[in-house]
């Protein structure tokens, strides 16, 4: 097996910054909430740093969403496409459940 | 009854020093100085008066103070520039900055390393290695000049290489 150098190393796509705007927060409210620079969380939110692993499941803590809501090693799409694709699930397993 | 362990001693200093190390890291009177350009012109100002202390050892006396003061003032203004980064204990700055920071120690050290290499080289090919007597710059120059370099290069580094501060 092959050992992957620093120039192979995939990129990262999150949605930091997507989710702290929807949150009302500024980059130093959501940096003292992590206990990080608030540049850290710039580098973040332009893709220029790659967290750690610890780093990444506190945000996701943060955010109460699962980490792979938050980083992925491919693009993501907005969440407003995901959100209406998914609302026809939504409602079925909505009606499901009132019965 | 006081714990007297190592750890509980380090904890004391980094309670005592982490205000100091948030209102540094937070600071934003600086930021004039930030701009990558002004940023890059202490950081090699500040590597130069390093070098100058050492040729300013060999004249008068009051060469050397007034290169030294100098000298200070860069580096104030670089340690300002840097926030401190380059300073803090691990504990106080977050993972990014300890990556970014062990970055520019190893690459300041490796080009000290490169420095003192080619000098070494230069002194073998052209000195009389046989005579007792040193051939080379005066030993006092060097001393000086290495220890302000050794001292200042990764800060120089750090602010020369960082996309933002």
């Amino acid at each position: 097996m092959s050992r992957m150098t620093k120039g192979e190393e995939p990129e990262v796509f999150n949605r930091v910054l997507v989710l702290r705007t929807d949150r009302g927060l500024s980059r130093q409210e959501l940096a003292d909430a992590i206990g990080v620079h608030y540049q850290t969380i710039g580098y973040v939110e332009r893709g220029e740093y790659k967290p750690s692993l610890v780093l990444a499941l506190q945000l996701a803590a943060f955010f109460r969403l699962p980490v792979e809501e938050i980083f992925a090693l491919q693009p993501m799409s907005p969440l407003s496409e995901r959100i209406v694709s998914e609302k026809p699930v939504n409602a079925v397993a909505k009606r499901e459940t009132a019965r | 009854m006081k714990d007297h362990t190592p750890q509980s001693y380090r904890k004391e200093v980094l309670e005592k020093i982490a205000p100091r190390a948030d209102r540094e890291m937070n600071d934003t009177r600086w930021d004039g100085l930030r701009r990558p350009f002004v940023r890059r012109l202490i950081a090699g100002a500040t590597v130069a008066l390093a070098a100058l202390t050492g040729v300013a050892a060999t004249f008068e006396s009051y060469w050397l103070l007034l290169s030294l003061a100098v000298f200070g003032v860069f580096g104030f203004l670089l340690s300002r520039v840097n926030r401190g980064f380059v300073d803090f204990p691990d504990e106080l700055v977050d993972e990014r900055i300890r990556m970014r920071r062990n970055e520019a120690f190893r690459l300041a050290y490796l080009g000290l390393a490169a420095c003192l290499s080619v000098l070494l080289i230069v002194t073998i090919l052209f000195g009389d290695m046989k005579s007792a007597a040193w051939s080379g710059p005066p030993p006092m120059a060097l001393a000086f000049s290495l220890f302000w370099l050794a001292m200042t290069l990764p800060a120089a580094v750090f602010a020369w290489r960082e996309t933002q501060l």
